[in-house]
């Protein structure tokens, strides 16, 4: 009877434990801006919603280009993400590059080329995640050539796990970290 | 007939091996012996320490190894030589020494091998690479470097050697005691506890070490003897360094004459 | 017939028996006392260094900085107790003009003692230089063990310092030292107003001495390595926006291209002779990394993997015919070994959890790797017959493996849960884990051969 009762009392602990490990719903609060910490490559920043690298990469460039790369993070996503140690695309991430797809297509004129960036979580080894970055950049890409889009434009590149855009180190922090990026030259 | 003649046979054994176990102990009373628990280990193998089961191949990292000459080299303990210093007014004691011993490079206790150094890489640009000290090295009893890459040579040298030495050393198979005995267990622990061994040293599972100790009455050492060289110098040393440092060694009340000649081996 | 044997029979029990009693009486049974040693000590060699002397001020202080990093070295190792210094009872002074007095050091308990002098030649000239003589004694036999006199440039006092205490680390332990030799490794830091963590490749000596940092941080570095000669760091940059493979010349500070590779270029390692370089490519193959040598020389590349999925980390074997290397043929990351033509692969590892990053010991004996295993990292061994496997360390993230030069000793970076990340070193026993000093964190550790 003791028993049962310590048993459906650690239950519900665990129960707790696990809805307490931060979610998406979080990240927007702004709850990390810290700036103690330099874990992982990133310090913190203001809001998770923004990667530092994308406005890093924004800075300096022309208006024109920074506008084009805003409208398509709003219209179809930069982004596509992966299970762990894996370079397959599924129906979800075969969604989202479609809809980038659609978006680079009916802006041919303006897209002069394609980067697109593969990134691991830090749950693996440099070089091993040099190389997985390497496959997940290139199985989106082989998918968008074959939604028609010119291979010729398309570049990649590994960051391993060099860039995290979630310095955290938690399941929902690797899972916003192992992602393929792309991004609009 | 011929059952006569082997039941003669059978009771002559019987006759002579009665005396050789007991007239001994008959004529000789010792004291010692009767009330410890003699264990006879007659074989006269079981006197030779083993001998290695394979040639060991030859690794490279085995090749740290001994400034010892190839013969096993008597060790003996001396008193210390330097009784009396003269108070050198010079700056320094030490330099004079390595002075001194140029003309005499063959004495190896005072000789120092000269070194001189070349500029290590550096990470700077400065252009310093002809830096190098043109001090030749000296004569030197050291060994060279290159030396050490013939140990294992030197090992199948000394296994060769260390039988005939052995044998010459106890005349008669003698009666061996070991660590069942508490006195001598408690030896063993004494110079393990002195012993310091780098744990995890390469090679160590291949190695073989034979010392034969000739004790004085007071504990104190009057020969040690490396029978069995584990063909590394330090490897060596460290277990001599054990048993100096164990001295005077606790020889129990009245067995000198059992404690007189200890065999301290060492093989995985 | 019936006379032979009746005469025979009492002739021969008297004439044994009377043989055997001459014997007994003539010799007394001899005694052999036999101890064969099995469990030594486990806890360091206490030793005694005291502090090198010279004439002059300037003299007796190099010698206790000199004695200091000789002291801080041999503790390192976890092998050696050294004595301290208040507890010696024979003075310097008495040292200097009497030599050892062996008693005094036996009564505190030291095996061996260290003795020294130092002297500075041609103080007031542009170059000084010093002399520096030690002696190592076996404090039991007053023996000397090892002497040894360095002459050089006063500037490199700490390779001196080096030099010495791989002497003593040798006479005592029978092993080659690792004390005079490098680790290179990335700097990690944040300066104001950086979004990103700055990585500068960054080199000091083995004891954290030294410090210095070789590029700037505007550009990502990662994996350094040394060439087997130590004057040349391989190492990856996305200086130009691509991941690529430089060559950094360490005494005229010149920075070359090893080759403008499409694709990832990554994992460089040098050869044992060092006219080769193992990487990983994906070329016109993308999504397939594959190992490549280079022959620096002839400026070839050669292709020893083709399998469609990872291939990557190669690692020589210390004879150079041989190549370890991490590929997730199997379903998920193991160990493979290969000939440096790319034949004969043989799978190495098989256990549980997933392997990563395989380094090759200098000694040949072992291969160290990374094991990730229940949520957990570990550093392991095993040999290159795949035969035993050993787990050092378990930590939330450790990686990046490389030996002492001896291979005794394992470096790697260890990054906590916090994010802390800093290089950190282990015994091959599993023992003496301690954290390397370095100014900022640190990752990517490589260590250098013996600098001679």
């Amino acid at each position: 009877m003791m028993k049962k009762a310590l048993l459906t009392v650690s239950s519900v602990a665990l129960l707790a434990a696990c809805s307490s490990v931060p979610g998406n719903g979080d990240l927007a609060q702004g709850t990390y801006v810290t700036g103690t910490t330099t874990s992982g490559s990133v310090l913190m920043p203001d809001t998770l919603s923004q990667d530092p690298f994308v406005s890093e990469m924004n800075d300096g460039a022309p208006s024109e280009l920074v506008d084009l790369r805003k409208d398509f993070i709003r219209r179809a996503g930069d982004r596509v993400h992966f299970g762990f140690d894996s370079a397959s695309l599924d129906a979800e991430a075969q969604e989202s590059l479609r809809d980038i797809a659609k978006f680079i297509k009916k802006n041919e004129g303006r897209v002069k080329s394609i980067t697109i960036e593969g990134h691991c979580d830090e749950r693996g080894t440099r070089e091993y995640n040099l190389a997985l970055g390497d496959r997940r950049a290139v199985s989106a890409k082989k998918y968008l050539v074959g939604l028609g889009i010119d291979a010729a434009k398309i570049n990649t590149i590994s960051y391993g796990k060099e860039r995290p855009v979630d310095p955290r180190h938690t399941d929902s922090a690797w899972q916003r970290n192992r992602r393929a990026v792309v991004v609009l030259n | 007939m011929r059952r006569g003649l082997l039941l003669s046979l059978l009771l002559h054994c019987t006759l002579v091996l009665f005396f050789v176990f007991n007239v001994p102990h008959m004529i000789l009373p010792e004291p010692e012996v009767t009330y410890m628990n003699v264990k006879l280990v007659s074989s006269p193998d079981a006197a030779r320490s083993p001998k290695p089961k394979k040639p060991t191949p030859v690794k490279t990292q085995q090749s740290a190894a001994p400034k010892e000459a190839p013969k096993p080299k008597k060790k003996k303990v001396e008193a210390p030589k330097r009784d009396t210093k003269v108070v050198d007014t010079s700056k320094s004691k030490l330099k004079q020494q390595v002075k001194k011993e140029e003309p005499k490079p063959t004495k190896q206790e005072e000789s120092v091998k000269e070194e001189p150094i070349g500029r290590p890489p550096k990470l700077d640009k400065t252009p310093n690479k002809k830096n190098l000290m043109a001090e030749q090295g000296k004569p030197t009893s050291e060994p060279k470097e290159e030396d050490f890459l013939q140990a294992l040579d030197f090992i199948e040298d000394i296994q060769d050697k260390k039988s005939a030495m052995e044998v010459s050393d106890l005349e008669t198979e003698p009666t061996v005691f070991d660590e069942t005995q508490g006195e001598v267990a408690s030896l063993k622990r004494l110079i393990e506890k002195n012993w310091y061994r780098t744990p995890g040293v390469a090679g160590l599972d291949r190695m073989q070490v034979v010392v034969m100790i000739r004790v004085n009455r007071d504990g104190t050492i009057s020969s040690m003897d490396i029978v069995q060289s584990s063909g590394r110098t330090s490897f060596d040393n460290s277990i001599l360094r054990a048993v100096r440092k164990s001295v005077p060694l606790p020889i129990p009340e009245g067995k000198y004459e059992i404690f007189r000649t200890i065999q301290i081996s060492f093989n995985r | 017939m019936k006379y032979m044997k009746k005469l025979f029979t009492p002739a021969l029990t008297l004439s044994t028996f009377f043989m055997l009693s001459v014997l007994m009486f003539a010799q007394p049974a001899q005694a052999l006392v036999k101890i064969r040693l099995t469990d030594a000590n486990a806890d360091p060699m206490p030793i005694a260094l005291t502090n090198f002397s010279g004439a002059t001020s300037e003299e007796n202080d190099l010698g206790k900085r000199m004695v200091g990093l000789i002291s801080n070295n041999l503790k390192n190792t976890g092998l050696f107790n050294n004595i301290s210094e208040r507890a010696f009872l024979q003075s310097d002074d008495s040292l200097r003009l009497n030599g050892p007095i062996f008693k005094e050091w036996r009564l505190i308990n030291a095996d061996v003692l260290l003795v020294g002098t130092i002297e500075i030649i041609g103080p007031e000239t542009s170059q000084p230089k010093m002399r520096v003589v030690y002696r190592l004694y076996d404090v039991h036999d007053e023996k000397q063990l090892a002497a040894k006199a360095y002459t050089a440039s006063l500037e490199f006092w700490r390779h001196i310092g080096h030099r010495v205490s791989d002497d003593i680390y040798t006479t005592l332990t029978g092993e080659k030292g690792y004390f005079a030799s490098r680790i290179v490794y990335i700097g990690e830091d944040a300066p104001r107003g950086m979004k990103i963590v700055r990585k500068r490749l960054c080199v000091m000596d083995q004891d954290g001495g030294s410090q210095q940092c070789l590029t700037d941080g505007k550009a990502l570095v990662l994996t350094p390595r040394f060439s087997p000669n130590s004057q040349t760091i391989i190492y990856m940059s996305y200086a130009n926006g691509k991941p690529r493979l430089y060559l950094l010349d360490l005494p005229t500070g010149e920075q070359t291209i090893l080759g403008d590779f499409e694709g990832l270029n990554s994992s460089p390692q040098f050869s044992p002779d060092g006219e080769s370089v193992a990487m990983t490519l994906t070329m016109g193959h993308e999504g397939n990394p594959e190992v490549y040598t280079m022959d620096l020389k002839k400026r070839k590349l050669k292709r020893l993997t083709t399998y469609r999925g990872i291939d990557t980390s190669p690692s020589y074997s210390p004879d150079g015919k041989k190549i370890v290397f991490n590929s997730d043929r199997a379903g998920k990351p193991a160990l493979y070994i290969m000939d440096t033509d790319g034949n004969r692969v043989q799978r190495l590892t098989y256990g549980e959890g997933r392997y990563y990053a395989p380094t090759w010991s200098p000694r040949g004996d072992l291969i160290a790797f990374v094991k990730q295993l229940n949520g957990k990292f570990h550093i392991g061994v095993i040999d290159p017959e795949g035969t035993e496997e050993r787990l050092l360390t378990e930590g939330y993230l450790d990686e990046s493996p490389t030996w002492s030069p001896n291979g005794r000793v394992i470096v790697f970076t260890r990054q906590q849960r916090s994010g802390d990340t800093h290089v950190y070193s282990i015994d091959l026993t599993g023992y003496n884990l301690r954290r390397l000093p370095t100014p900022t964190q640190a990752s990517d550790p490589a260590w250098s051969p013996l600098i001679k």
